[in-house]
């Protein structure tokens, strides 16, 4: 129950800035996008303000930093709430309510339901299991009670820094959070993550499409098997799944609609995910389709914004990270000009066959999704998803750059397959996202 | 007649046979198992149903290529009677997999002599058989309705977007049934055990190895620091600094880099200061080094044996000796 109560209040705290941002959103997606900014903000404010500030990690920081979100979120929007309080009537509101209410369509609430059965499913299985999964409590939950009990991060310097300043603090500030307000269980922060994912997911495709198009594509989100069975641990590839996803799904509707407050949520929300694990440079795709589009709108400060974001959610955390590591060397590091020198054809064999085991073979639907979804967009010649294949295209060629750079400069790549498994989620709902698009756009009259 | 049109037509004309053959070895294997049948024709029933599939496919591709083309009567007819029999197929295969979700492997071939993960290759067959069927029938279908003006176009138009629903559709069943069989497991579970405790639900998930930390917890202070073997051989776990640490924290833990080969780490200690080390049999099998851990003697104060109920037997001995059998197959805490 504390837990709901603490999710709940940091979702408030950040509705004032989301109703900002997102003005245009429904209620659901805007509770969604508190849970997503709300978090992203409050953690990253946290460790900002203790690694510049030495403020100590409590309560009251924790507090503090909610209140400033709440403060900055109501100023921004003061026009507007004063207008609603001028014109504030408990009448109205009254009607609205029980207009509402009588309309019910029962029929899509029993689809709604069932197609975010999942993600709710997730919620109530994560409410009961503690955190237990491996580098769950090894490293991002061991974090987050070191956190709880002293209150910064000096047994986390004092021993093994390397593995435990190896990713970013999202989760571990995130499980902190509920540590600190009232010692909730926060599992279900992951399975609330899907829930709010699904969401975002489904009322990003539902601006363009009908119900029931909509609602089937969320479905095939939902019922996905690897993003629900990594809701119900608690480690930090699903967080990015979604914070990345849904940065991009944002930046898609501002190319189609052009207004700027869908490029700020998107760039918020894709610096969030460089704040979940900084190694994955998936903003890159984002960054690229920032630049066509700003090529297009002959406005190229967009991409100086986009690359301060990135700056913003990536530089204090490597400053520090180089401050508290002594040495961030791996002992199995390789000499990339030395590999690149000694490079043979049974390593390039390797990399087909890594690439095939761990990035193709356990997704070849969705792959196959995607190769059909891209003859029919060509077929079509309607090009209106071209955002979408901008950023799967540009991801597809980071996987494969990527998987030569780890091969070349880590003696043990071939045993970190798992990783790239985890790492590569997100091509699932881009994937499903651009199939969406491309089945509800008209070819083009020849 | 043209080779390729011959071709079709044989193709049609052992379509429904062929189907009806595998459905019927399928299910032999599905009472049996996969490769029963090797035994009695050299060939098992996936065999049956890969042909399947590639009929289906030649027939898909024909008909996509020559629009005007019509299978023949009895296949349409077999087609569509098979296709009522979908539902009912998937309905019951579902059944079977939750039904063995909640109880434990190999229940229903126990119960019902019927293999759930063979069943299903029934299933495949019938989702494609039947989705092949609609793919047929569309083209009369809209047709017939006016929303297309010829079987021409409706290809022209449906031909890639079919595929795409097909593919869009086989994603969700495959993994449906495994986020639905995940989900229904752990509701079950939840519902049989809904006030088991923190200590019950981390020992569900780190069997021995969470009472063991928790013994350690109870017989050292919070500033304790304590050598725990190196993570190789059996101490995989027991020798993995920060996992330990993490259920004894705020104690420190110490111990070697493991060495990747040969089991001379083994036989040193820690060369910084400790206060208590860890007694552990391990639990990793691994036939080259025998069980227990310490493997040298050292002076010692206490030795608290783990016993199975989690109580301690207290050993007030002067010295660890790693030759007694007791110290090699115990858990526990030696304090200094």
């Amino acid at each position: 129950m504390l837990f709901f109560i603490d999710l709940l209040l940091i979702i408030l705290v950040a509705l004032p800035l989301v109703q900002f941002l997102a003005p245009g959103t429904n209620v659901w997606e805007k509770i969604a996008l508190g849970y997503f900014v709300g978090f992203g903000i409050v953690t990253y404010g946290v460790f900002l303000s203790h690694i510049w500030f030495s403020v100590p990690i409590t309560f009251g920081l924790y507090a503090l930093i909610m209140a400033v979100l709440f403060l900055i979120g109501i100023w921004l929007n003061r026009t507007q709430l004063l207008k609603n309080f001028q014109t504030f009537k408990v009448e109205a509101l009254r009607k609205k309510f029980l207009a509402s209410v009588s309309n019910v369509n029962w029929f899509k609430y029993a689809v709604i339901i069932l197609v975010f059965l999942p993600p709710l499913l997730s919620v109530f299985i994560d409410s009961y299991w503690p955190i237990r999964d491996w580098d769950a409590i090894t490293l991002y939950d061991f974090r987050a009670k070191v956190v709880y009990i002293t209150h910064n991060f000096q047994p986390l310097i004092e021993q093994y820094s390397n593995y435990y300043f190896a990713y970013p603090m999202f989760t571990s500030l995130s499980n902190a959070y509920f540590y600190f307000f009232g010692y909730a269980n926060p599992m279900a922060f992951y399975g609330a993550n899907f829930l709010f994912f699904a969401i975002i997911f489904y009322s990003r495709l539902r601006s363009k499409l009908g119900f029931v198009a909509a609602a089937f594509f969320t479905a095939l989100i939902s019922y996905t098997f690897p993003i629900f069975s990594h809701s119900l641990i608690a480690y930090a590839n699903l967080p990015y799944t979604t914070f990345l996803v849904a940065g991009y799904l944002y930046l898609f509707t501002w190319v189609t609609e052009g207004k700027s407050n869908w490029f700020w949520i998107g760039c918020l929300l894709l610096g969030i995910s460089i704040w979940n694990r900084d190694a994955e440079p998936f903003w890159v795709s984002a960054l690229l389709l920032v630049a066509i589009q700003s090529y297009r709108l002959k406005n190229f400060k967009f991409i100086g914004y986009f690359i301060a974001n990135v700056v913003f959610f990536m530089a204090p955390w490597a400053w520090y990270k180089g401050l508290v590591v002594p040495d961030t060397t791996s002992t199995h590091a390789l000499s990339l000009t030395h590999s690149i020198l000694t490079l043979t054809s049974k390593h390039l064999v390797n990399m087909v066959v890594y690439l095939f085991r761990y990035f193709v073979e356990p997704y070849m639907l969705m792959h196959a999704i995607f190769i059909i979804s891209l003859i029919i967009f060509i077929q079509n010649r309607n090009y209106k998803a071209w955002p979408v294949l901008v950023v799967i295209v540009s991801n597809y060629l980071i996987v494969l750059a990527g998987t030569g750079y780890l091969s070349l400069t880590y003696s043990k790549w071939l045993n970190v397959g798992g990783s790239l498994e985890r790492m590569v989620l997100f091509f699932i709902p881009l994937s499903i996202f651009f199939a969406a698009q491309v089945l509800h756009t008209r070819p083009r009259k020849k | 007649m043209t080779k390729s049109r011959w071709l079709f037509r044989l193709a049609d004309g052992i379509l429904p046979y062929l189907a009806s053959l595998t459905y019927f070895l399928l299910l032999i294997e599905a009472v049996s198992y996969i490769g029963f049948l090797h035994q009695f024709i050299g060939f098992n029933s996936l065999f049956f149903l890969y042909s399947n599939l590639l009929l289906l496919g030649f027939l898909s591709i024909w008909l996509i290529s020559h629009p005007k083309e019509e299978l023949s009567f009895y296949t349409h007819f077999f087609l569509k009677l098979q296709s009522f029999f979908l539902l009912p197929l998937v309905v019951i295969y579902y059944i079977f997999y939750l039904t063995e979700q909640a109880n434990y492997d190999n229940f229903v071939y126990t119960t019902f002599h019927v293999q759930p993960q063979n069943a299903r290759y029934i299933v495949i067959l019938a989702f494609w058989l039947t989705l092949f069927y609609l793919f047929v029938s569309s083209r009369r279908i809209l047709v017939q309705k006016k929303v297309f003006k010829s079987r021409t176009q409706v290809f022209n138009w449906f031909n890639l977007t079919i595929v795409l629903y097909v593919l869009l559709m086989a994603f969700f069943v495959n993994n449906s049934i495994n986020t639905v069989g995940l989900s229904i497991e752990n509701v079950i579970f939840i519902f049989r055990n809904p006030t088991l405790s923190y200590d019950r639900k981390m020992f569900e998930s780190w069997k021995y190895f969470y009472p063991q930390m928790q013994f350690v917890n109870q017989h050292s202070p919070e500033t304790a620091v304590i050598a725990i073997p190196p993570a190789q051989n059996h101490w995989l776990t027991d020798g993995n600094s920060v996992v330990v640490r993490y259920f004894v924290y705020p104690r420190k833990v110490v111990n070697l880099i493991e060495s990747e080969v040969g089991t001379e780490t083994l036989y040193l200690m820690p060369d910084t200061s400790y206060t208590h080390v860890l007694l552990t049999k391990g639990s990793w099998q691994d036939p080259t080094v025998e069980f227990g851990w310490p493997k040298i003697p050292f002076p010692v104060s206490k030795i608290y044996y783990q016993m199975p109920d989690g109580t301690a037997s207290v050993s007030a001995v002067n010295t660890f000796d790693p030759s007694l059998e007791v110290n090699k197959n115990s858990y526990g805490l030696i304090e200094l």
